[in-house]
Parts: structure tokens; C-alpha cells; sequence
């Protein structure tokens, strides 16, 4: 307290308002931005804040100026030689119920797939997207806990029903689930493993690893 | 002189003198651990046990220490085991501040020798040296050592104690400094056979480097480029918008929503941590969840760890609850296997809740930490626990055998029966006490299997139940799970548990498979890396990749910096294709020091201290067949999961004679005699140590 | 933090009382507004219980944020390499490894309840307040100190230095030393390089624009 006291007086209020009594800048006279750029501004924003944006949702709430037509035509162009060049570091990933939209240099094409997949509220596929990605690549089970936690949030209760869902389906007949010596869950596509292989793995991420870490 | 202080403290306490003397002519093992090693060998006789008082302890720090380079506060002590087989050279490695604090007090190495005749502690300020009288200190907790000692000599002093285990020369005691930072490999005990309490340092000097531009560059391209989380983890556990990839077992455990839950003034989002973004970078590692899980969220005030560490490895945790329950005030850090390690297994088979349900299992592992640090009682990457177990399994049949019935009974079972956390105090404090048959159990095991011989036959050792690397008694750390022959290579170099984490931080980094094998494949050959669980019989690159692993952590130990961090064998950035820089060692020493190192220079030094280290264990071992009677790995690695055969999917069982092939092969990459594992007289040539090889050879112990 | 949370605070007035808080501090004259909050890094919460320390210099706001702080006192070297060419944490015009096990410079009687490494972790730097009206330069006896024309931080013109410790000694907190090899005062001249390097962010250097900006939103 005494400290705070003493710097208090010892401020000079000349000194300490100076920053702020100068006048803001004069602004440079605005210049109109293109239907592009707006647009381009609104993706970054949510690009930002770690998002994908989908195109139905974007429609809803476009920039000032710019048609619900001219957007869906701006936007579909994103990633192709005709691309307006306010939308060069605009990608999309073409959901299952929507187009998704990001910016490129802040966000992976693999952050995005995640997002859309999420967006497009769809378990099963999410899940087997997953799973086949995680199998081919590291290989490693998608172990349940990954599956509840950020940016999924799914619960326990969906997840195991999902398995057994996809179980009865054609098109996930790839996936299966492993349950490791302490209880925990992965799935896993033989596509890419096999059961004696991703049995081996669960054990190695949910019990070995934290014995020897 | 820059980098190095070019001065050594000695401190004699038989005597009370203490001397400076010059530490140049140790500057071609670089510092550190190779200085340590070097003048362990010149001044302590082969066949001096390590309670003895020709016995020495030597702290050393390396001429990157002090510089600023991240991760660069680490101390490597050198002394002779108190734990394992032959009691040969050891290192111990400590974390916190004790390394710079020594730096900057103008010394590159303390060498302490001797025996007081009462307890002592000795107190460092700058030239100032003296020996101070610790009869009021001795029996202390650690924790109340430090207060009171930096009571006595400065709250920025920095204190390395002992506990009661030290005092009471248990075996696996340790020293410690800043709370959890711990020294391991008996040194606790070596200290309390001198009557040393304590080793306080301060200190104002500078340390000078050549460039400092350079270095300030360099630590600017560590942090934006080439450094990921803790354990050098480049992939964040789950994804970021930045990445392209999770992995769910890395320490990049840092994201939105996960908060430091009991942050002054309210939690602390980690957030998105992008690769470049310095403000961001402590927040990648929140490693409170990762030692405790989720619900150590709440309690986590915020990371901690040592001086000049960007990473922040030790999870800081307030837990009031606790010490309204049992009266233990647990506020304790620590960064390893010793997190929680007495709540695993079956000490307790079940936990009374605290503050909330299911939550007695963390709050017994917290306050185990506490007290075990506390008490300075080492646990040996979870042998100690492993050990004591295997002692309390099936109605604690073995404790029962080797305890006399009173004993037995004054062990309070009726806490364990009723899942009172607080039993594992009592069980620590007993085994720390130096007193009865109990604390026979933290001599080591294979000091314990040599003592109950008869009860445990080859087995103890040789099981899976304590997964040691090998019968010499010390754990496996980073073995055969992490990259087959490779980690296990690097384990059987050392005479307690290996500590390299070059290896397992590749195969831990998170990246995928492929990308991890493309990398590693351009430097050390085809066939480097393994899969993981999916292991291929021995090769050179292997070989190669492996001895890479063992000169690294020897580079680091020696410069200072963190094996458990550097090297920077791969990078957070997709821009640079995940490619690290395994030159920024080199450059941070060329700097510093203002000498032409190279990445080749430096090599050949930190292999020179192999060299010497593997010389001196052969006289320990006082034989040249080092194959059959120190590289002998523990039974378990061969016979693990029985329905699989080595090299199959899904285990990580090596076979026995594709073993003794690997052996072969490491051999020959460090130009030792393929059949024993010896080193030559033309290799230790090779490396300037001809004094070595001539004294080894008149006491015969160089290969035919 | 939640994202309600997060809310909580943006859409919270802000009282005279709690934006005195901060002028205390060196912001005199700027109301807190939850642009600002965010801006600088801290919750309402840590204004209210003057955890966070705004620190005017002539071109920014120098904020220091103890929950932030980790203890890695690699703000120290920093300054001195940048400063000094040289690596000495005693010599840094910021001061924290002093207090980085008991959170504070003396050993508390209950220290297991303090703060710092072997107390609940409470920690963080001390850095020069540039004061308004510098006792260190007052005391000068040779007017060695004086604002920088081009930065407006006060510097020591070590061509005048005598090297006796006056500034040291006047300084309520002692943020100035004395280099015992060039004896020669050093004192903090809002180099940024403290904050630079800080992975956490407990320091961190804003530009006055962004301030303003900030509090006019």
C-alpha cells in the first residue's frame, strides 16, 4: 500500500495523461472494400477464432453490400485459377451438409476437415475419418478419451453408441474398438491395422507409456 | 575467459580448507559431466566405495551454462554408486537453479572430499567460502533446510540438502534444491557419510560469452524455430487450428479450455500456442493434467521449473484440501515418474476420497511426492515403489519373511485396510529411517535381491514386475518399448538407469510414422527407426542411431543443457518439413566460448567421455568382459508376452541372439573389442586418453 | 477459462474505483475497459486485488502480471546480454531470482503458505517503475541521468558515472547496481528486451496507440 502510495504522488498527471489527450490519428479517407474482401475479412475473423465458416451460416450474416448470390459465387471460385485475388488464402472443404471456409494461413486444411466434420454433425463419419487417419498415419487406435475431449466434445454415452452403430453399417465394417488391460478404448480400421496390432497399441497408449514416462 | 569460469572450488571437509584451482585442463571434455567424470577418475581410486571417506562428490556445469541458452540450468554430479552392482562411476542430474547459481558464483566445478566430523553445511558466496555448523539442521526435512538455511544466507540462496534418507544413509537417497529438483544415484546417501547437510550458493559474477549477439539470435531461433514442448514434443495432444497434426500422448498438452485452473486472480486459458509465438510458449505444456489427469486442473496455480527453461515442466499445484485432511501441506512439484509413483500398484489397494469422490488416488500420489522429496528418498524411476510392492503382494507374503514380527506390526495396516492416504507417509517415513529391516528395501534392488537371496532367486531381478534394464539394478529408462535395440542400447552404457531421452523423444515427438522415419532414415541409413510394436531384427543403422542417442545425452550433460529437451532433432514448423537443427549445439558453444566447435569437434569430445566412462566401469567391474557381466539385459525383455514372438506386431519382445548381434554392433560403432565390449588401446588412443588405456593395462583389463 | 466467463468480464462497468486500481499503477487518466483488460492479458479479478502492475514508460505500457510468472529468470539474462554483453542476473535492472523461492526477498515465517517454489508459487519480477519524478536521477550527484531525447526513458551517461551508488541507494525499490568491473550504474532503459523473451508474457510491452485504441473502445 505504502509502495502504491508513493508511485501515486510521485506520477505526474502532466506526464502520465499526455498519451492519451493527443487526438487519435486522422484517418486515411476510406476506401471501399470489394465484395471479396469483405468477405475475406469475415472468414479470417472466424479463421481466428479457430473455426471453419460455413457458407449457409455466412449468408445469413453477410457484409454490408454483398448478395447472398455474389457470395456463393465469390466463395465457390475459392482455390481455383478464377479466384478473386481478396479470396487467394481462402480454402474449402465441401462437407456432407455444407461448404466450409477458412483461411489459409492461419489454419490447416486438417484443422478444417476436423471442424467441418464436426459441423456437419456427423458421428459415424467423424469418427471413421478419424480413426482410418490416425491408423494410416502414426498407425495409432483413436483412443475414446480424444474423441471426448477439445475440439470434439462428444460424450461417452455417444461414442459407444456410435460403435454400435457402426458396427451393423457396410461402409465403416473397417471399424472396430480395442480396450486396453486398465479399460481404455480405442478404435481402430483394418484398412490400415490389424486387431492383434491395434490391441498391442491401446495397451502401449493407455497403460505403457504412462509407466514409462 | 568466456563460457567457462575456468576455476574449480575444492572443499575439503576433513580438513576445513577450501581452494580454488583451475578447471582448464578439463575444457576437452567440455564441462559438465565430462568434467566431473575426468576428475572423479584422477582423484578417486578405483575400489573406493562410496561411503568411504576417500569417497568424492563433484558437481560440475558446462560452458553453455549460465549463457542463457534454453533449458541450460542443469547440474551434472558425479560420484560412485551407492545402488547398483559394482559401485562404479554414476551421474546424477539436477534441474533448478544450483548450476547457474555455481556459474555465477565463479566456479565451473565444485569437488567436495572428505568427511566432517560433525554436520556441516557449506555456504558459497561468490570467493566467499565457509563451513558452517548444521547440528541444528541435521534430522530436518528438506523443505525446512532450505527455509532455514536462506534464513541464514539470503532468500535467493540456493540450497542443495539432504533429507533424513541422506542422513541416515539410506542407499536410494537423494539431494534436492528448489523443492522437487532432485539428484538421484545414492549422492543423498554419499553427503550424509560426510556429515554434509547442505550446499548453499550464491552468486553475483557474470558468465561471459564471446557473442552475445549471437547467442541472444540463437536462443530467438530456438524458440520460434526449432523447440516444441517438453521432451522436445512437436505436435500438440489435440489439434490446434495451426496444425496438422494430435497426438494424444505428447506434453504439448496446452489448448483452449484447458486452463491454469488456480491462477492468481482467476484461471489462465493456455490457449493456441503456434510455433513462433514466444508469449505463448509456456503455456504448451500444462502439465499438471498430464501427471495427474483432468482433475488436477483446478488446483494448477501455474508451471514452474528451472532457471532459464522456456518449457516449464513442473506442474505447481495448490491443495488446500489436503492438508485440511491429513494435515500434510502438499504444494509440491516435481517432473518424472516420481509424480504419484506410490499411488501406482497396490501400496494402497484402495484411496479415501478428499475433496471430492474418486479423487483419493491423486491426492495420495501428491502427497507420497511430497513427503518423498521431503524425506530426500530417491525412487529410481519407480524401483523403490516396484521393489516395495513386490514385498506387499499376496498379503504382503515376502515382507513377512524378512521383517521380525515386531516390526511387521508397528507398520500401521489398519490405515492401508481403510484406504487412509496418510499410510504412505508412514510407510516412507519408516523405510527413510534407516532404522529396522524395512528400509533395507530402498538399498537398491540389487542390493536387495543380494540380501534375500534365498527368498528371490534370480527371479526379482530379472521380472517384469520391476523392469530394471538389466541385473546390475538399474532401471530400464527409454529401453527396448522405445525403439527396440536402439533405447535399450543406450541403457546398458550406464551404471543405473540410462536417462537418454534423444531416442525417446523422437519416437515420442508425435509425429506420424513415416514423417519420423523419413527424417531420421536421411542421417542415420535405412532401417534406423522401427515402428512402433512392430520391431525388425538388429542392424547398423540402428547401431549408429543408437550411439547418436548416448553422444548427445553426453553433449548435453557435459555443455549444459537438458537431454530431456535438446537435441532439436525435429521442429513444431511445417515450413521446415518438421526438420530440426542438430547444429545449434555447436553453434551455441562457438559463441559462447568464441572457439571453433563444430558439430564434428563436439562429437569427438563428448565420445572421448564415453570412452573414459567406459574405462573406468571396466575397472569397476575388474573385468574386460563387459558383455557377460555388465551389458547383461533383464530376462523379461525376451520373454514378455509369451503368445507373441519377437518381431511380431503388437509387442515390444526383442530376441535373445539378435541381442548379443546388437551388441556386437554397438560395440564396434564406439571401437571397443566386439567380443567383450572392452575399449581398445588403439581407441583410447584415438581420443587422447593413452594414461587411461596404460593404467588399464597394467592391471590387465584391456582386451586381447 | 469458459467462454461465459470470458463474458462475465467483458460486458462488466467498470468503477472509478477499480480503474484507480491501475492508476496507481502508472495509468492515470485511461479507463479499464474489457478491451483494454484483454489487451493486456488480466482479468478483472487481478485489477481488483492489484495483481497486475501497469508501468507508464514514455513510448508503452510495461504490464507485469505475476500469475503469469513462471520463475525462469530468463527476463535476467536477457537484459544483461542485450545490456552488457554479458550474462549476470545480479546485475539485471529487473529483479526476480531473488524472490523466486519464497516469492519474496525475505524467508515468510510460514513459508510453506508463501509463495515462490517451496510456498504456493505466488512470484514475479520487479522491474523500474520509471517514475515521474526519478529519485535515482535526483540523487545523482553528478547528473549522470538523464531522459533520453529520442526515447524519454532516463539512461546513465556513462561518461559521467562516478560509479558511487547514490542512484542505487535512493531507488525505493533498488533497481539500479552498480557493475563492480566497469563501475559504471545501470538502469533500466526500456529496452523491451525482458519482455521479449518472457514465454509466459508476465511482462509484456504495449504501444501506447494500442492502449489508447483500447481504452477508447
Amino acid at each position: 500500500m505504502e509502495k502504491e502510495q508513493e508511485l501515486l504522488e510521485r506520477q505526474s498527471p502532466e506526464e502520465e495523461a499526455a498519451p492519451i489527450e493527443e487526438a487519435p490519428p486522422p484517418e486515411a479517407a476510406p476506401v471501399e472494400e470489394t465484395p471479396a474482401q469483405k468477405l475475406a475479412a469475415c472468414i479470417l475473423a472466424t479463421t481466428r477464432e479457430a473455426h471453419v465458416t460455413p457458407l449457409k451460416k455466412l449468408k445469413l450474416h453477410l457484409p454490408e453490400g454483398v448478395t447472398p448470390e455474389e457470395a456463393e459465387e465469390l466463395l465457390t471460385k475459392a482455390g481455383t485459377p478464377e479466384a478473386d485475388p481478396a479470396l487467394e488464402k481462402i480454402a474449402f472443404i465441401r462437407g456432407k451438409k455444407d461448404l466450409y471456409f477458412y483461411e489459409t494461413t492461419l489454419m490447416t486444411a486438417h484443422f478444417a476437415e476436423l471442424d467441418s466434420l464436426i459441423m456437419d454433425k456427423d458421428i459415424l463419419r467423424t469418427i471413421a475419418t478419424v480413426t482410418r487417419s490416425d491408423c494410416k498415419l502414426y498407425p495409432r487406435p483413436t483412443q475414446f478419451s480424444k474423441l471426448m475431449g477439445y475440439p470434439f466434445y462428444f460424450s461417452e454415452d455417444e461414442i459407444e453408441g456410435a460403435a454400435a452403430r457402426m458396427e451393423k453399417l457396410e461402409e465403416y465394417a473397417d471399424i472396430g474398438v480395442v480396450t486396453a488391460s486398465n479399460g481404455g478404448k480405442g478404435f481402430y480400421s483394418t484398412q490400415f491395422i490389424s486387431r492383434g496390432y491395434a490391441q498391442g497399441l491401446i495397451e502401449s497408449v493407455e497403460v505403457e507409456e504412462r509407466e514409462n514416462p | 575467459m568466456n563460457g567457462w569460469t575456468g576455476k574449480m572450488l575444492r572443499v575439503n571437509l576433513t580438513t576445513g580448507a577450501s581452494s580454488v584451482e583451475s578447471s582448464e585442463k578439463y575444457f576437452e571434455y567440455i564441462g559438465g559431466k565430462g568434467m566431473a567424470n575426468r576428475i572423479l577418475y584422477d582423484e578417486v581410486p578405483a575400489g573406493t566405495k562410496p561411503l568411504d571417506e576417500a569417497s568424492k562428490v563433484i558437481f560440475a556445469a558446462g560452458p553453455n551454462c549460465g549463457g542463457s541458452a534454453p533449458c541450460s540450468s542443469r547440474t551434472t554430479m558425479s560420484f560412485l554408486s551407492t545402488f547398483t552392482k559394482y559401485n562404479a562411476i554414476c551421474d546424477a542430474h539436477m534441474g533448478g537453479d544450483t548450476a547457474i547459481m555455481m556459474k555465477y558464483a565463479g566456479y565451473d566445478a565444485i569437488i567436495i572430499e572428505g568427511k566432517s566430523a560433525k554436520p556441516v553445511y557449506i555456504a558459497i558466496k561468490d570467493d566467499d567460502v565457509q563451513i558452517k555448523d548444521a547440528a541444528s539442521l541435521w534430522g530436518k526435512m528438506t523443505m525446512d533446510t532450505v527455509a532455514e538455511i536462506c534464513k541464514a544466507e539470503g532468500a535467493g540462496t540456493n540450497v542443495v540438502t539432504i533429507g533424513p534418507a541422506g542422513e541416515n544413509l539410506i542407499p536410494l537417497a537423494n539431494v534436492l534444491n528448489n523443492g522437487g529438483h532432485s539428484g538421484g544415484g545414492g549422492i543423498g546417501a554419499i553427503f550424509g557419510s560426510k556429515n554434509l547437510k547442505a550446499l548453499a550458493i550464491y552468486g553475483t559474477k557474470a558468465v561471459y560469452v564471446a557473442d552475445s549477439a549471437k547467442v541472444l539470435e540463437l536462443n530467438k531461433y530456438v524458440l520460434e524455430d526449432l523447440m516444441g514442448s517438453n521432451n522436445n514434443h512437436v505436435v500438440p495432444t489435440v489439434a490446434q487450428s495451426w496444425s496438422e497434426y494430435e497426438n494424444a500422448s505428447t506434453r504439448w498438452t496446452g489448448h483452449p479450455g484447458l486452463t491454469w485452473g488456480a491462477a492468481e486472480g482467476g484461471p489462465i486459458d493456455t490457449g493456441e500456442s503456434p510455433p513462433g509465438d514466444i508469449p505463448k510458449f509456456g503455456y504448451r505444456c500444462q502439465k499438471a493434467v498430464f501427471d495427474w489427469g483432468e482433475l488436477a486442473e483446478k488446483y494448477t496455480v501455474k508451471m514452474t521449473g528451472c532457471a532459464t527453461c522456456p518449457v516449464r515442466c513442473y506442474a505447481s499445484l495448490r491443495v488446500p484440501e489436503l492438508e485440511a485432511k491429513t494435515g500434510v501441506k502438499a504444494a509440491h512439484a516435481n517432473t518424472c515418474l516420481a509424480n504419484g509413483v506410490y499411488a501406482r500398484n497396490n501400496l494402497l489397494p484402495t484411496f479415501q476420497d478428499v475433496a471430492e469422490p474418486g479423487d483419493g488416488k491423486f491426492m495420495a500420489g501428491y502427497l507420497a511426492t511430497t513427503v518423498a522429496d521431503d524425506l530426500g528418498l530417491w525412487d529410481n524411476y519407480g524401483e523403490l515403489n516396484a521393489t516395495l510392492n513386490y514385498f506387499v503382494k499376496d498379503d504382503c507374503a515376502l515382507l513377512k519373511q524378512i521383517l521380525p514380527p515386531a516390526e511387521f506390526d508397528s507398520i500401521p495396516w489398519d490405515k492401508r485396510e481403510a484406504g487412509d492416504i496418510t499410510f504412505l507417509k508412514d510407510l516412507l517415513e519408516a523405510v527413510a529411517s534407516g532404522k529396522g529391516e524395512l528400509s533395507h528395501l530402498a538399498d537398491g534392488a540389487y542390493f536387495v535381491s543380494e540380501r534375500y537371496k534365498n527368498l528371490l532367486g534370480d527371479e526379482f531381478l530379472h521380472s517384469s514386475a520391476l523392469t530394471l534394464w538389466g541385473p546390475l539394478g538399474g532401471k530400464r529408462h527409454h529401453g527396448n518399448e522405445c525403439a527396440a535395440q536402439v533405447g535399450l542400447l543406450t541403457n546398458i552404457i550406464y551404471n543405473r538407469d540410462g536417462m537418454c531421452h534423444t531416442i525417446v523423444n523422437i519416437t515420442g515427438s508425435g509425429l506420424p510414422y513415416d514423417l519420423q522415419k523419413s527424417i531420421i532414415e536421411e542421417i542415420f541409413g535405412a532401417g534406423a527407426l522401427d515402428k512402433p510394436k512392430a520391431y525388425t531384427p538388429m542392424n547398423e543403422s540402428k547401431a549408429k542411431f543408437a550411439k547418436f542417442g548416448v553422444i548427445r545425452q553426453v553433449i548435453h550433460d557435459s555443455m549444459t543443457l537438458c537431454n530431456w529437451v535438446w537435441p532439436m532433432t525435429f521442429s513444431p514448423r511445417k515450413d521446415r518439413g518438421y526438420k530440426g537443427d542438430l547444429s545449434v549445439e555447436a553453434q551455441y558453444m562457438a559463441a559462447i566460448t568464441g572457439q571453433a566447435w563444430t558439430e564434428e569437434s563436439l562429437n569427438e569430445a563428448a565420445e572421448r567421455v564415453i570412452q573414459l566412462q567406459r574405462a573406468m566401469t571396466v575397472e569397476a567391474v575388474g573385468s574386460t568382459d563387459m558383455r557377460n557381466l555388465h551389458d547383461v539385459v533383464s530376462n523379461f525383455i525376451f520373454d514378455i508376452d509369451p503368445d507373441k514372438k519377437a518381431f511380431e506386431e503388437g509387442t515390444v519382445k526383442l530376441d535373445r541372439d539378435d541381442w548379443q548381434t546388437a551388441l556386437t554392433m554397438f560395440y564396434k560403432e564406439f571401437g571397443w573389442d566386439e567380443t567383450t565390449g572392452a575399449p581398445t588401446r588403439a581407441t583410447l588412443e584415438k581420443f587422447g586418453l593413452k594414461d587411461v588405456a596404460d593404467a588399464l593395462d597394467a592391471k590387465g583389463l584391456l582386451p586381447a | 477459462m469458459s467462454e461465459e466467463k470470458k463474458l462475465g468480464v467483458f460486458e462488466k462497468e467498470y468503477s472509478r474505483r477499480q480503474f484507480l486500481k491501475l492508476s496507481g499503477k502508472g495509468l492515470a487518466g485511461i479507463p479499464v475497459t474489457a478491451a483494454l483488460l484483454s489487451l493486456i492479458g488480466c482479468t478483472e479479478k487481478q485489477v481488483e486485488e492489484d495483481l497486475v502492475e501497469g508501468i507508464a514508460t514514455p513510448t508503452s505500457l510495461l504490464v507485469v502480471n505475476r500469475a503469469k510468472c513462471t520463475g525462469c529468470q530468463r527476463c535476467e539474462t536477457n537484459c544483461t546480454l542485450t545490456n552488457d554483453g554479458k550474462a549476470q542476473p545480479w546485475l539485471a535492472r529487473l529483479h526476480v531470482r531473488d524472490s523466486v523461492v519464497f516469492g519474496a526477498a525475505e524467508v515468510p515465517a510460514d513459508y510453506k503458505h508463501g509463495g515462490g517454489f517451496l510456498g504456493e508459487w505466488d512470484m514475479g519480477p520487479e522491474t523500474c517503475k520509471q517514475c515521474a519524478d526519478p529519485k535515482c536521477m535526483t540523487a545523482c550527484p553528478v547528473g549522470a541521468i538523464a531522459p533520453d531525447p529520442n526515447t524519454g526513458a532516463r539512461v546513465v551517461d556513462t561518461e559521467k558515472c562516478v560509479g558511487c551508488g547514490a542512484c542505487a541507494g535512493a531507488c525505493p525499490w533498488h533497481m539500479p547496481k552498480v557493475d563492480p568491473e566497469t563501475q559504471k550504474s545501470t538502469k533500466c532503459i526500456t529496452c523491451g528486451a525482458c519482455a521479449a523473451g518472457c514465454p509466459t508474457g508476465a511482462l509484456s510491452v504495449i504501444p501506447w496507440e494500442d492502449v489508447v485504441a483500447a481504452a477508447n473502445a
